[in-house]
């Protein structure tokens, strides 16, 4: 199954490097991931945003790197593979000060992490960071009753009819919503990680 | 199960290509609330099995990444408030439905007479809110089981019958509780509104905690749990967070008390999901076994562990790896992370994380006893000797501990014996012996009486390493 594009992506925005408000979206919600994964590692908090300040100014770097020849569908990968290492080493192996020059940062992203414990468990958080981060944008957007009732049956496995009687809709509407929100997450997840990309195909 | 029926309805393609009028899709939700299999095929159209599991697995933990609750938290741990308020992800709007409004502009509404102005925090098990007592003008802290909750009758009762029973306890170190009552059907408790550092925030501010001042808080909590254990009552959720400190440590009290585990057990049961970190639960509690006062007595170690070195002594990236490692696997050597720390410290939090209960110190008041001991050895070191502290072995391991201790044995007599030759090697030759500090020798204690006690340390250190190892080669 191919990931449908609903509309124009975000991640395909950014890759025009003149659209700032894209860049402005793709931080807004890269940041936190990077933060809270900082602060779970036992980073003070201020620390933390330095930290992501940096990991989004080298992502930032290596946009410009990106061969815009291959295409976007290439570049969405490429960007996600290039946040997700990012994150990854800025924890296991902290970059030092980013300077301006550009080939330094390019190494340090370019850096596969090592597939051991420690990395894997990394990845895990960062999938959960990615999952929290994109149910929050999803409850933004929506009306409340629609996510609770997503989230009252899915994540608390509350039966169905239970949850239509405490919001006060119809049980089948609580299953059309369920439908709507999981959708819903499902894309903003996959705009921020590569792993559900190749989960849904 | 119809799973494997076919309905013949096909609307589900129309549904998610969103090309349904509002009749239809009325008509549409009508069928899903009768056809199991229509729900089932929309529910795996909508996303993969795999994606529904990871939204599952993720979102119900009370972690939260959104950047303003983050902002939220972050400011209350300034301000000093007894708990940052960690709403869940899609929850803690029914509260205020709970209320009656008010006429005071600066309130949130009225419960039970009680004028709430906020909530200060939501746990496991319920929401706290703040209050004023009008009639006698004090700041109170109202406690509700969970609305969510309050509609299982066994979790309603279970919270009545326990609230009371921790209002029975009267002690210093354990907060008080001014009223137990219900009020349109939603149980809540009464307690003194107080503004103070939990031992979780302390913890995480100036981890690791020099050892007078663990030993003064441990010893209050021990007291605080004798007196309750006196009562019959079980805290069950003995954790940093739980650990109120006022005035610096001067005084140190136990909230929560017998009340937070109830409703995680309710929602273990009805979900298979735990909520929130189990990281101080006793293996008893993990397995769901019938605890008695002694799964207070290992959280304590817990806690006293997380105050030596800022983390608890079991930790996973799951709530389940954790019950795993609670269960069957030794903690971590205290004396790795903090080799400064006494024998007896170490080895009074190794016989409270006994996985047997039975190994553990009988009671509460004995270990309140115990740490004491050490306080005052502490303070005046030349006229109290410390604590004598025994471990108790468990008997499944007693065969593969001998081997274990016979092998240690032997390593520790020839590190000792390498040690002791590079010492005079060193003495006698000074140029030589810049090599690797991997000896990690006190320059405190050169004092040859000392030594021993170095010694000792070291096997210890290498017993539990051996130990670690058996326990992942026979996994």
């Amino acid at each position: 199954m191919s990931v449908p594009d609903t509309r124009v992506s975000l991640l395909m925005r950014l890759h025009d490097q003149r659209d700032g408000e894209a860049w402005t979206e793709f931080s807004r919600l890269y940041r936190p991931v990077v933060c809270q994964l900082a602060v779970h590692h036992g980073m003070q908090q201020a620390d933390a945003e330095d930290l992501a300040q940096q990991v989004l100014i080298a992502i930032s770097r290596a946009i410009q790197t990106f061969d815009h020849d291959q295409g976007q569908a290439k570049f969405r990968t490429w960007l996600k593979t290039i946040a997700r290492r990012a994150i990854i080493n800025a924890i296991t192996r902290p970059p030092k000060v980013i300077g301006v020059g550009g080939s330094e940062v390019m190494n340090w992203l370019n850096i596969q992490p090592e597939q051991t414990e420690q990395t894997q468990t990394l990845q895990w958080q960062y999938r959960r960071q990615v999952f929290h981060v994109a149910a929050a944008e999803v409850r933004r957007e929506v009306r409340e009753q629609m996510w609770d009732a997503f989230y009252l049956t899915a994540i608390e496995q509350r039966p169905a009819k239970e949850v239509a009687e405490s919001l006060g809709c119809s049980e089948g509407s609580v299953y059309t919503a369920r439908s709507r929100m999981i959708r819903k997450l499902r894309e903003k997840v996959q705009e921020l990680d590569l792993a559900s990309e190749q989960e849904s195909r | 199960m119809n799973e494997h029926l076919i309905c013949p309805d096909n609307r589900i393609d129309s549904f998610l290509g969103d090309q349904m009028t509002d009749p239809e899709l009325l008509a549409f939700e009508k069928h899903l609330e009768t056809c199991a299999v229509c729900r089932a095929k929309l529910d795996e159209s909508s996303a993969v099995i795999p994606f529904w599991d990871d939204a599952k697995e993720f979102l119900s933990d009370t972690e939260i990444t959104d950047p303003q609750t983050i902002d939220l938290q972050s400011a209350d741990r300034h301000s000093g408030v007894r708990e940052p308020v960690v709403p869940r992800v899609g929850q803690g709007r029914e509260v205020v439905g709970l209320l009656d409004p008010t006429d005071h502009p600066d309130m949130l509404g009225r419960f039970a007479g009680y004028e709430v102005s906020g909530i200060i925090g939501r746990g496991g098990m319920g929401i706290v809110m703040k209050a004023r007592d009008m009639s006698l003008d004090r700041l109170v802290a109202i406690k509700i089981l969970d609305p969510s909750y309050s509609s299982l009758s066994a979790s309603r009762k279970r919270f009545a019958r326990e609230a009371k029973s921790a209002a029975a306890v009267v002690h210093e170190n354990v907060i008080g509780i001014y009223g137990v009552d219900q009020w349109n059907g939603v149980p809540y408790l009464v307690m003194p509104y107080i503004k103070g550092e939990s031992l979780q925030q302390r913890i995480d501010r100036h981890a690791p905690l020099p050892l007078e001042e663990m030993l003064e808080i441990a010893v209050q909590i021990a007291r605080g749990l004798a007196a309750a254990h006196g009562q019959g009552v079980i805290h069950r959720d003995i954790k940093p967070s739980n650990i109120l400190l006022l005035n610096g440590v001067s005084r140190v009290l136990i909230t929560d008390f017998g009340l937070a585990r109830t409703v995680d057990d309710a929602s273990l049961t009805r979900s298979g999901i735990l909520a929130g970190t189990p990281q101080y639960m006793s293996p008893e509690q993990a397995m769901s076994e019938a605890v008695d006062r002694r799964t207070d007595l290992f959280s304590l170690g817990g806690v006293m562990y997380a105050m030596a070195c800022g983390y608890p002594p079991f930790r996973s990236e799951s709530p389940y790896g954790v019950l795993k490692k609670i269960i069957d696997q030794p903690h971590r050597s205290l004396l790795q992370q903090r080799p400064d720390l006494p024998n007896w410290y170490v080895a009074t939090i190794d016989r409270l994380l006994a996985k047997q209960p039975g190994q553990r110190f009988a009671s509460a008041a004995q270990t309140a006893a115990l740490l004491e001991d050490g306080l005052a050895h502490l303070r005046q070191p030349a006229s109290v000797k410390h604590p004598r502290i025994e471990l108790k072995r468990g008997r499944k391991f007693v065969l593969q501990r001998r081997q274990i201790a016979a092998i240690a044995i032997c390593i520790a007599i020839l590190t000792a014996f390498a040690a002791s030759t590079f010492w005079n090697h060193t003495e006698s030759n000074t140029s030589e012996s810049n090599s690797q500090p991997t000896e990690q020798i006190d320059p405190m204690s050169p004092d040859p009486d000392l030594s021993w006690e170095y010694d000792d340390h070291e096997l210890i250190e290498l017993e539990n390493e051996l130990d670690m190892l058996l326990q992942d080669t026979t996994e």
